[in-house]
């Protein structure tokens, strides 16, 4: 009230003339996966006319000031041939994204005079403009307004387009606007007071205006260009009913194992590698794959929504994301666009697939350097991205699904249609590496179809039974691992493999000869052990029995490159003189 | 050391066929003649080019010089153990031997185009661990390089019930059949010996590789080329002839209509040695070359007795089958094994068709062929075909 009377009295003093001043909103950006608060500074004073922007900008920040000044101008507010001045602080933290114009312009407007500064305190301003003053939407509001609302914020100022997205965060009131003479026209009252009346709302214009006694009614009931939301914790349940999968379990006939393999996998998230000739079905299957894993829990979904808010692909139609993600990147793909990365690092398709599956089809086709690349985020389940001035931190979650040819041809070990070479095949299959090879719980074969097959009379269960049981398997490793921060048995620790995998003197002996047999490596082992557990489990087991650890070691040994492809030692090359002794 | 040297360089003529070169050195009446001579105008003119091209590399001598000082190395490094044991057990790692010298093979001099020299890495056939297995029959095996699993096996077992009835094994070191073979000769502790179709410092196929050292240690590689020459595919059909000379017998496991193990057959057939195959199912590629001799009047092997019978007179069978089968009721499979075990095949099955074929649940399929191939009366290749071993 102070400053409006302060208003008003220079007003009323100079008549002309308004009073230009400092002002002060709230805008946010996003640093990795994160939001942060950034404070939007403008201040308008005598001087040489000129447009100043400061505060570690990046480019599309730094060319906002052209659409701001056009945008403001266009929507009927006279610019006066001051000296501006606009400040994004902390000035260390890189602003990017052009979700800067709108709290910049609403900055200006203050400082103009058009907006009373005591109405726009502590509401959060998202938004890029266009040179008519419309209002746009930008990625990564979700992640933006979460943070605001830690930090107390109670109410946000987006465009249409944003506002359902960001009602998806719980405490906090949602104004979505569409031009920016609207929001002006709404500023001008306080809404705040207004909104605390509880007189409001959920996408009904005229409770509002009931509220606003100054505003001019009719013509806000007949605008469609504003939509005020409070948000909705139910949200996320509303429509959360269990949706049909895209593929289901029971058109896929014929094919036990792949049936068996799969249910083991989705139940303990194991990665899974499966090799087999073109048109067998290792697509289909990884696609089986997602409509048997149960649907997210509130709490990952708001983490995997934030990270697809930043990419910008979430549609805010449908609520928060339920399905577990399922990404399945070309083959083309850059290690960078794998595993996120850049100047301004962002995620990328593996922290995507985050809770879900990552889907690597034709696995020697991809870059030697972009397999290799996931060796450390499938073992930490995270990606870290280092910059000079920070390093980010990327969940990567993943459930690691791949599928190959087992060579160039595709047909092998059928020589009737192969007629590739053992060198040929050797080279295809030594693409992947021993170390990716070892970060595969399971291993499996997958060969096509018998005619009886694809016509098949005989029912399948279909995806919706196989998925009750694994609901109930996640459960059950949820409860036991509730003191150690994780959730499933693919991620046990040591600790937890020594108290959850203990075997008993008969299983030791047994797996002590799967170990020579086989030359495990102490990865092997314990990969082993785990994948033995959810095999357990499934058997409602609470011990790991023999049957338990041989119907694992079918899946986990793969003894591909056994000792007689060993490379030899570099003086017995072709060509070369062999001889020391 | 002179005459030698006359008849290294002709091995490094590698790219004449051997008949020719024996023409051209029959012509100018020996080796030393040859190599002395300083007109060569009265061969036919494109043969005279290649030779004069070949004396003139310098390479020839280069490998000579190499030849005589790894050969003074290893006289240097052999003559304390000289002194301690006899001559015999002393491991000569690798010689030149001409054709004159008295430890040359004598059936390869029965060869039209007989080698003038060969290298040989480890020991030869007759060097072999006295003199009480010097008689010892020699069976070649031999057979496709793309073979199937249930061939490789085939060969295998073959050779390592020969090897441990005393037999020694020939083959040509290559992938496939002829590996498997060299490999279950060393298995049942026999000789074995390789003829190579490149020089014996060439490696190839690369996979062959720890088989190729443990056949240096234990049985012996020989070749008629010069060490360093790579593996050149016309020159390895020539190598079959030195194969059947050098046994006395032919078995034949896969083979194709066409290929090199028919040619080692041919070779087999004019040096008047016995020729045997294994039937395989008719319309199989694969077998298609062994059906084709059987039916031409080669001997139809099933099993080890049948070769062995061409040299012993009362059989004293060490069977790995015979073994096998002991192995197998002692371990007592339980009755789901002993069922799981009755449905696979010497040749590999889709694990698919296992489950298929039993009413087993998945799991437990699955988990009783894990154990039984702990216990190793099976075998997985590739991953997840089961196949059984006896």
């Amino acid at each position: 009230m102070w400053f409006r009377a302060l208003h008003w009295y220079y007003k009323v003093d100079s008549e002309r003339e308004r009073t230009y001043m400092y002002s002060c909103v709230m805008s946010g950006t996003i640093f990795g996966i994160q939001g942060v608060l950034i404070q939007v500074e403008a201040d308008l004073s005598d001087g040489l006319p000129g447009f100043h922007m400061v505060g570690y900008l990046s480019g599309e920040v730094r060319e906002s000031s052209e659409r701001i000044r056009t945008a403001i101008r266009n929507s009927g507010y006279e610019l006066p041939p001051k000296r501006v001045v606009i400040n994004l602080s902390p000035a260390d933290i890189r602003k990017n994204g052009a979700g800067f114009d709108l709290p910049i312009a609403v900055a200006m407007l203050i400082s103009m005079g058009y907006i009373p500064e005591t109405y726009t305190r502590d509401i959060l301003f998202l938004g890029e403009l266009g040179l008519n003053g419309a209002i746009l939407p930008m990625n990564g509001v979700l992640a933006i307004v979460d943070e605001a609302v830690k930090h107390g914020c109670r109410m946000v100022v987006v465009s249409r387009e944003n506002a359902k997205e960001a009602a998806l965060i719980p405490d906090i009131h949602v104004i979505g606007v569409d031009s920016l003479c609207e929001l002006v026209k709404l500023l001008n009252k306080n809404i705040r007071e207004v909104l605390t009346e509880e007189n409001v709302l959920e996408e009904n214009t005229s409770c509002l205006v009931e509220g606003l006694s100054d505003y001019d009614m009719e013509q806000l009931a007949e605008s469609e260009h504003v939509v005020i939301l409070e948000s909705d914790p139910e949200h996320f349940r509303k429509t959360a009913d269990d949706p049909l999968p895209e593929v289901d379990f029971k058109d896929f006939k014929g094919q036990p194992l792949v049936r068996r393999a799969m249910e083991i996998a989705a139940s303990g998230m194991h990665n899974l590698l499966m090799t087999g000739p073109p048109g067998a079905g290792k697509t289909m299957a990884a696609k089986c794959l997602t409509g048997i894993l149960p649907e997210l829990t509130l709490e990952e979904s708001m983490e995997i929504t934030k990270i697809y808010s930043i990419r910008g692909l979430f549609d805010s139609t449908d609520g928060l994301l339920k399905n577990r993600p399922f990404r399945a990147p070309h083959h083309t793909i850059t290690p960078t666009s794998l595993i996120g990365g850049g100047v301004f690092p962002v995620p990328g398709e593996i922290t995507l697939a985050h809770h879900g599956v990552l889907f690597l089809d034709e696995l020697p086709e991809f870059n030697k350097n972009v397999i290799e690349v996931l060796r450390q985020p499938l073992e930490d389940g995270r990606v870290v991205v280092n910059r000079l001035q920070a390093s980010y931190e990327f969940p990567a979650d993943v459930m690691l699904v791949a599928a190959m040819n087992p060579c160039p041809c595709g047909c092998y070990p059928d020589r009737k249609r192969c007629n590739c070479s053992f060198q040929q095949i050797r080279n295809y299959q030594g693409r992947i590496s021993r170390a990716i090879l070892d970060r595969m719980d399971l291993m499996l074969r997958i060969q096509p179809v018998g005619y009886a097959d694809i016509l098949g009379e005989q029912k399948e269960e279909d995806s919706l039974s196989i998925r009750k049981r694994i609901v109930a398997l996640h459960k059950l490793q949820k409860q036991r691992y509730q003191a150690y921060g994780y959730l499933f048995n693919s991620q046990l620790d040591m600790d937890g493999i020594r108290k959850y995998c203990c075997l008993d003197r008969e299983s030791k002996d047994y797996m002590q000869s799967i170990f020579e047999t086989h030359d495990l490596s102490a990865r092997g082992y314990h990969r082993l052990l785990k994948l033995a557990r959810t095999i357990a489990d499934m058997d409602h087991s609470d011990h790991i029995e023999i049957r338990h650890l041989s119907e694992a070691a079918a899946y986990r040994i793969y003894d591909q490159h056994k000792d007689p492809y060993a490379v030899p030692p570099q003086d017995h090359s072709y060509g070369t003189r062999r001889r020391n002794r | 050391m002179e005459e030698e040297f006359y008849f290294y360089f002709l091995t490094c003529l590698w790219s004449l066929t051997p008949i020719n070169l024996h023409e051209i050195v029959q012509h100018y009446g020996g080796a030393k003649a040859f190599y002395q001579a300083s007109d060569y105008s009265t061969l036919p003119k494109r043969t005279a080019n290649t030779i004069i091209r070949i004396k003139q590399d310098p390479a020839v001598y280069q490998y000579w010089e190499n030849y005589v000082r790894w050969s003074r190395e290893d006289c240097m490094e052999n003559t304390e153990a000289l002194q301690m044991s006899d001559q015999r057990s002393v491991q000569l790692h690798e010689r030149f031997i001409p054709c004159t010298s008295p430890d040359y093979p004598k059936e390869l001099l029965q060869l039209p185009d007989y080698p003038y020299g060969i290298y040989i890495e480890g020991r030869l056939p007759g060097e072999y661990a006295g003199d009480e297995t010097k008689a010892s029959p020699r069976v070649a095996i031999v057979g496709a390089r793309n073979c199937t699993t249930y061939g490789r096996e085939l060969a295998y077992r073959f050779a390592k019930e020969l090897a441990m009835n005393g037999c020694m094994v020939i083959s040509g070191l290559a992938s496939g059949i002829d590996g498997a073979a060299h490999q279950g000769c060393l298995d049942g502790n026999g000789y074995t010996l390789g003829i190579l179709g490149s020089g014996i410092h060439t490696i190839y196929p690369r996979e062959n590789y720890r088989l190729y050292r443990d056949m240096a240690d234990r049985g012996g590689i020989l070749s008629e080329y010069p060490p360093e020459l790579k593996p050149l595919s016309h020159l390895f059909p020539r190598r079959n002839r030195l194969i059947s000379m050098l046994a006395d017998y032919v078995l034949v496991v896969e083979a194709r209509k066409k290929s090199g193990s028919l040619i080692t057959v041919d070779y087999a057939l004019e040096q008047g040695k016995a020729v045997g195959a294994v039937p395989g199912r008719p319309c199989d590629d694969l077998s298609e070359g062994c059906n084709y001799l059987i039916r031409q009047g080669a001997a139809c092997i099933v099993d080890t007795e049948d070769i062995l019978e061409e040299f012993f007179d009362s059989i004293r069978l060490q069977d790995m089958k015979h073994e096998a089968m002991k192995v197998n009721l002692s371990l007592g499979l339980a009755p789901k094994e002993k069922k799981v075990y009755s449905v696979l095949r010497l040749e590999p099955q889709f694990l698919d068709d296992i489950i298929a074929a039993l009413d087993l649940p998945v799991w437990e399929t699955i988990s009783i062929l894990s154990e039984l191939e702990v216990k190793g009366v099976i075998k997985q290749d590739p991953h997840q075909f089961y196949y059984r071993l006896y």
